[in-house]
């Protein structure tokens, strides 16, 4: 099956558009991610891959396994041979997980080589800027995306920056470089909006009208979804029917309104950079408030001091393996922190947030992984693993699609040269919806930015 | 909260200089590469035996895991410890005089505290010294060396390392900042310019002694032609010089090798991050150790500089044999900082030593037992106390009443 232009449907499981699909909001969204570039792409060649550790993440491993890929989709994962005459890659030796997921990226917003001129990740003019979109921020050109394939990466979430209470909306790619990043979008995946909480914020804005405290980036939070809840309810709050509230009540014109209505409805879904379990509990507790739920907190190097609750709540964890002190808000981070996220039953993701971090994001888990063996907090390598495939592929709505090796997914996986779990550990090779799209025997540039650059003076 | 630095601090009671110890059937890691089914054996001063045979008669066994490696304490530099506890509050910071344009007499050791807590979760990434840089403008100043264990500056800053740091470009561009310090190590009266204003005469007497007596020169640059310019700088002004960064260090490694300038890269750095790293490549390491530069390998982090290994083994799975990388984390820092009997893993060397559960340079490989100078050192740290307040959750997590006797 070759992947589809938005709009088909939102993902099971997050949204309720299908069945509402001609309100307001839902035509104005539809309108929104119109793709003028052709977005199909063509349908993958059939292939088998045989004799590898198969590791699908949501069960056990499977030795001298075998996984078959037909129209982009996992068709097939046991220890069967091909059917005769099929395309086989012999994988004897190799691992096989899913493709690898990132929930926390910046490629495209702020690409390499850093430029004063390519830094399109912050909208810092206001403190809430729920009308920006990082797809518009996006250069496809970015080497970054190359290098973040050729580390596992089959899917990424670009988010604008935390600069502001409010970001924007995030996106959900394919790392792979089109024309423009409306058809590098992952098909159907929601839309997400950042928000942040603590000291950015405040940094920015406290000399420029604040929010100057963190009271302040809570008083703008509950304003923004005290606006948004009166706008979808058709109202201002105050009894007066608002300008660009729709007859129907459901939405708005306004932009910024259209973004926040959707976190309000459940279709797009609330990623908050997030550093301590105090800032954290104020942010879900203006949820409760105003009727969202938090999907992911990012970075949370303090979710441990609250892991029960974010259990609980059913919020996950988007957090690196080792970063700390950078910051004030990132002074108490610990080395366990995803392995005692994942001890209370919360679903521990490590992001990398790091044009580095995305291209070794299995060796990141791999640390946590055995940080938190270390310190008494011991897990599977499947469980490790699922920290980078099926728990992001939840935080972006998209687990019903990729993220782990079950039949009628779609053929994500990656080839690994040894255990993914080791410092050692190169890509072999990476498929997306069945193409292989790379190969360490012969890499391929996409960037035009690195074209060139061989010549001799 | 005293005791608990105590506590910290003072990792434990000094080993006795008379008592010895050994482990045997290790990988020890020499500076002559990996020795297998070694015995390793040490007292509080140095280390009495490394290799093949039998440790000598009287020294305790310590049980150690199979498999277990030994190396040498690891080297990380540059970094900020001690000089910048969190990185976005100035207020933590001692190693930052920004607009002093020419600081030669400001020494980094007189800021480093070695309290911070950046120094035991640094150790415990079996990291033992460092070279901490100061931050500022042309000449920033002198780095120190230090080890990562003890309680006072004059305990634990490494005497000997003459050296400073200095970044041309902070001139405004890179090559005014070579003509000013062609003239700065001249010697010639630069007052009444714009530079001479920053200039005291303690720096002046720095200058020319840094000059006189050849101090280490540590110089940021990534682009070729910017390293290739300070070649031909420092064949005019002989002094010994450290490039910091080397994303493009590779395309001038016989020119490198050949004046024994040392190279200070991070292999994970491809991609490129900035414009003067176009031609960065994955191999850039191993090219240089190839080629048979002094090649010193660095996350440059200070918080993460714990990761250092894991760094070195990045640079093994781009194309660095492993023996090299480590020697890029002992061996040539501590050859680099002057470290006296640091840094290798051979009989007579001072007994600074991490005990490995497995390979070091993989994540499999865990930190099972650090010695430095003869000190075992606790394994413990700020964060490890934080994740055992933190361990259980039962209930209200802060005690109401306390039970703690009067």
């Amino acid at each position: 099956m070759a992947t589809s232009p938005w709009p088909v449907m939102l993902l099971c499981g997050v949204s309720s558009l299908a069945m509402a699909v001609e309100d307001d909001w839902t035509r104005r969204e539809a309108a929104g991610h119109i793709s003028v570039e052709d977005a199909t792409w063509p349908v993958a060649q059939e292939v088998w891959l045989t004799g590898a550790t198969v590791m699908p993440v949501t069960r056990e491993p499977i030795e001298n396994g075998t996984i078959g890929i037909r129209d982009g989709r996992i068709v097939y994962v046991g220890t069967d041979a091909p059917p005769a005459g099929a395309r086989v890659i012999d994988a004897t030796g190799k691992y096989i997980t899913p493709g690898l997921i990132d929930t926390h990226s910046h490629l495209g917003v702020y690409p390499s080589p850093n430029l004063h001129a390519h830094a399109d990740g912050n909208e810092m003019v206001a403190p809430e800027t729920p009308a920006a979109w990082a797809e518009h921020g996006v250069w496809p050109q970015d080497p970054g995306f190359d290098r973040a394939i050729a580390g596992g990466i089959t899917t990424l979430q670009i988010l604008p920056g935390s600069a502001n209470v409010i970001g924007g909306r995030g996106v959900v790619l394919r790392p792979v470089a089109m024309r423009g990043s409306r058809a590098m979008r992952f098909p159907g995946a929601p839309d997400t909006v950042k928000m942040a909480c603590g000291e950015n914020p405040k940094r920015v804005y406290g000399q420029r009208g604040g929010p100057y405290t963190r009271m302040g980036n809570v008083a703008h939070l509950r304003a923004a979804y005290a606006e948004a809840k009166a706008a979808m309810e058709g109202g201002d709050g105050g009894g007066r029917k608002r300008k660009g509230a729709s007859a129907e009540g459901r939405g708005s014109d306004d932009l910024g309104l259209q973004t926040l209505i959707g976190v309000l409805r459940g279709d797009i879904l609330l990623q908050v950079h997030c550093y301590r379990a105090d800032d954290m509990l104020g942010y879900m507790q203006v949820g409760e408030e105003y009727g969202f739920s938090i999907r992911s907190f990012h970075h949370a190097v303090e979710a441990y001091k609250i892991r029960d609750i974010l259990a609980d709540k059913q919020v996950s964890v988007s957090t690196w393996s080792d970063w700390w002190g950078f910051k004030a808000e990132a002074f108490d981070a610990v080395l366990p922190n995803a392995a005692m996220v994942a001890d209370a039953g919360g679903r521990a993701i490590i992001h990398s947030d790091s044009a580095i971090g995305v291209q070794r994001l299995n060796q990141e888990a791999a640390k946590a992984w055995q940080d938190g063996i270390d310190a008494g907090f011991e897990h599977s390598a499947s469980e490790a693993l699922r920290w980078v495939t099926v728990n992001p592929a939840w935080a972006l709505g998209i687990h019903e699609e990729t993220g782990s090796l079950d039949v009628g997914l779609r053929g994500d996986i990656v080839v690994w040269s040894s255990h993914p779990l080791s410092t050692y550990a190169v890509a072999d090779q990476v498929f997306i919806d069945g193409h292989r799209v790379h190969d360490a025997e012969h890499p391929v540039n996409r960037s035009d930015f690195l074209r060139g650059w061989e010549v001799r003076p | 909260m005293i005791p608990l630095l105590l506590t910290l601090v003072h990792a434990l009671t000094p080993a006795h200089a008379a008592d010895c110890f050994y482990v045997s059937g290790v990988v020890a890691h020499t500076p002559d590469g990996p020795v297998a089914d070694a015995t390793v054996a040490w007292d509080g001063t140095r280390l009495l035996h490394v290799g093949p045979g039998a440790a000598p008669q009287g020294c305790q066994a310590r049980a150690v895991p199979e498999g277990a490696h030994v190396t040498p304490g690891f080297v990380a530099m540059p970094t900020t410890i001690g000089v910048r506890e969190i990185s976005l509050e100035d207020g933590t910071h001692s190693n930052h005089w920004p607009g002093d344009q020419v600081a030669a007499s400001v020494r980094v050791a007189d800021g480093y505290n070695p309290y911070s807590s950046l120094v035991p979760i640094t150790r415990l990434g079996g990291v033992t010294h460092s070279l901490v840089q100061p931050d500022g403008g042309l000449v920033a100043g002198q780095p120190a060396a230090v080890r990562l264990a003890g309680d006072t500056q004059a305990e634990v800053v490494v005497a000997g390392h003459r050296a400073l740091w200095i970044a041309p470009g902070k001139l405004g561009s890179r090559p005014a900042g070579l003509a000013a310090l062609r003239e700065l190590f001249s010697g010639a009266d630069l007052s009444g310019t714009t530079l001479g204003e920053h200039i005291t005469s303690a720096d002046r007497s720095v200058l020319s002694r840094a000059r006189k007596e050849r101090w280490t020169l540590y110089v940021p640059a990534n682009r070729a032609s910017d390293i290739e310019a300070l070649l031909r700088f420092v064949d005019d002004v002989p002094m010994p010089l450290v490039i910091v960064g080397g994303a493009e260090a590779w395309m001038h490694a016989e020119g490198l090798a050949r004046r024994g300038v040392a190279v200070v890269v991070d292999p994970l750095v491809y991609g490129p991050g900035g414009m003067d790293a176009i031609h960065g490549r994955k191999d850039n390491a191993a090219v240089l150790a190839e080629a048979g530069v002094d090649v010193i390998l660095s996350s440059f982090e200070s918080h993460n500089a714990r990761a250092l290994r894991f760094v070195a083994g990045n640079a093994v799975r781009g194309g660095m044999s492993h023996a090299d990388a480590i020697k890029a984390i002992t061996h040539t820092p501590g050859k680099v900082l002057g470290l006296k009997g640091q840094g290798s893993l051979s009989a007579g060397g001072s007994p600074t030593l991490a005990i490995w559960t497995d390979d070091p340079l993989d994540v499999t490989g865990r930190l099972h037992a650090l010695w430095i100078d003869g000190r075992p050192i606790a394994l413990e740290s700020r964060q490890s106390r934080l994740v055992d307040a933190w361990r259980v959750l039962d209930g209200p997590v802060a005690p109401i009443t306390t039970t703690h006797p009067r």
